[in-house]
């Protein structure tokens, strides 16, 4: 059973920082349950980044506009797809999905639900959450969008020269515990400079599909002065399910497997592991037979805000705050004839009767 | 109504216009009163403080936490505190 918690959050430009109370302080004694006081100079101790990782733990209840609509009840591998993360490709945004012992191919089926130049609303993303189009989806797992992303990811382009090795067992326990790909010498590409421990990658384009997937590096060699040997380890491969039927769980392999390919033209992306799922089958408001998703009343309100705009573009200022005032006015209405009978505030449970 | 009804109210003919102006206007009334409420839930990670507001957002209403204040898988309500901690954490802030 789940212990309880404290949280508490702070917002910080376009991010949500989230706090817990730790209750354990370094001596081992065990506080109560804190007050919100406790966020300062002598209990700010306490407060720290989340302790433990919680699935969905975060819940965000936000307003948003309804310049988009999902028209087909979402339905798990036929217009949605969960996905392992996103990387950087030409300065485009692009999600990637990888499978136990391959990457899918998202121009096949059910992947092709996916349609080039269609839109897709994320969910559960740590910071993609909203709606974007695709530009394109490929064969090696890859789905790029229109997002603009401003931030420089490392990528690795192999041309007959990358080796990956099959896994191997160094403890001589039995249990694989790690693959090396390295580039080959006189090729100058230093894997260990440009990766580090702990970063995730994701492999396309090897021949063998075991070796493409969403990866973990476990370690990275030491500096030396061939490049063969300045390869990186990885060891966790993360996956989502495409036939077991949890497919809603983010898969988690900690013994490698993977075969053993020469002078490979592998692309390397650094990635970003963020387990989330897109949907399909948006309808956008993108032309004049669309519906405008409002109840009546407000969408006359809508008529009222265009008109000032258009009155603001001829400089017809006394137009346009007319037409304002009526914009504001019309959605007071419709706020305050949602309110019914008397209003009363409820007594608490503690108060003097 | 549809665009091209609300196009033949206010007199315009420029559908890409109108549909900036309809989509400026959908913003502005959701700023002023929601008429579109959605959620989002996302995982929280272990030392990992800041997660990305929803790029649909426009006014946050609630933020929950699962097992805050309870142990029954519950999503409540989590204060805002108004001065951050002071200290490192380890995502460096």
């Amino acid at each position: 059973m789940a212990s309880s918690k404290y949280y508490a959050y702070y917002v910080r430009g376009r991010k949500i920082a989230l706090i817990q109370h730790d209750y354990t302080l370094g001596s081992g004694q065990t506080l109560s349950q804190p007050g919100l006081n406790a966020v300062g100079a002598r209990g700010d101790v306490l407060w720290k980044s989340p302790t433990e990782s919680i699935t969905e733990g975060l819940e965000i209840e936000y307003a948003y506009s309804p310049k988009y609509s999902i028209t087909t009840a979402a339905t798990t591998q036929v217009n949605k797809f969960y996905i392992n993360g996103w990387t950087v490709i030409d300065g485009y945004l692009t999600f990637l999905r990888s499978h136990s012992a391959s990457v899918p191919n998202w121009d096949a089926s059910p992947y092709s639900a996916v349609g080039d130049d269609e839109h897709i609303v994320v969910r559960g993303s740590s910071r993609w959450s909203g709606l974007h189009k695709v530009k394109a989806g490929g064969t090696d797992g890859t789905l790029q969008t229109y997002t603009k992303v401003h931030q420089s990811v490392a990528v690795v382009s192999g041309s007959s020269n990358i080796d990956i090795t099959a896994e191997e067992d160094t403890g001589s326990d039995g249990i694989a515990d790690r693959s090396r790909i390295a580039a080959n010498n006189s090729s100058n590409i230093w894997l260990n400079n440009i990766f580090s421990t702990g970063d995730y990658i994701f492999v396309s384009g090897s021949e063998q599909a075991v070796n493409n997937g969403f990866w973990k590096i476990s370690d990275v060699q030491a500096d030396s002065s061939n490049e063969i040997d300045s390869g990186i380890y990885v060891k966790n491969r993360y996956y989502c399910y495409d036939t077991a039927n949890t497919l809603t769980t983010e898969g988690e392999d900690t013994i490698p497997d993977t075969y053993a390919t020469y002078d490979e033209s592998v692309t390397i992306y650094k990635a970003y592991r963020d387990f989330c799922y897109l949907i399909s089958d948006i309808d956008t408001l993108n032309d004049e037979a669309d519906v405008i998703d409002l109840p009546d009343y407000l969408a006359k309100a809508l008529v009222y805000y265009v008109k000032a705009q258009v009155a603001e573009d001829r400089a017809d200022l006394e137009q346009k705050e007319y037409n304002m005032r009526e914009f504001k006015r019309l959605l007071e209405k419709n706020e305050s004839a949602k309110i019914w009978g008397a209003r009363r505030i409820g007594s608490d449970e503690t108060a003097i009767r | 109504m549809t665009v091209k009804e609300l196009m033949q109210r206010v007199g315009m003919t420029q559908t890409g216009r109108a549909l900036a102006y309809i989509k400026d206007g959908l913003e502005e009334m959701n700023m002023i009163a929601e008429t579109h409420v959605t959620m989002d839930r996302i995982n929280i990670s272990e030392n990992q403080r800041f997660y990305d507001l929803p790029n649909d957002m426009i006014k946050v209403i609630d933020v929950r936490c699962k097992n805050h204040g309870n142990a029954a898988d519950e999503y409540r309500s989590i204060p805002r505190t108004i001065n951050p901690p002071s200290t490192e954490d380890a995502d460096g802030i």
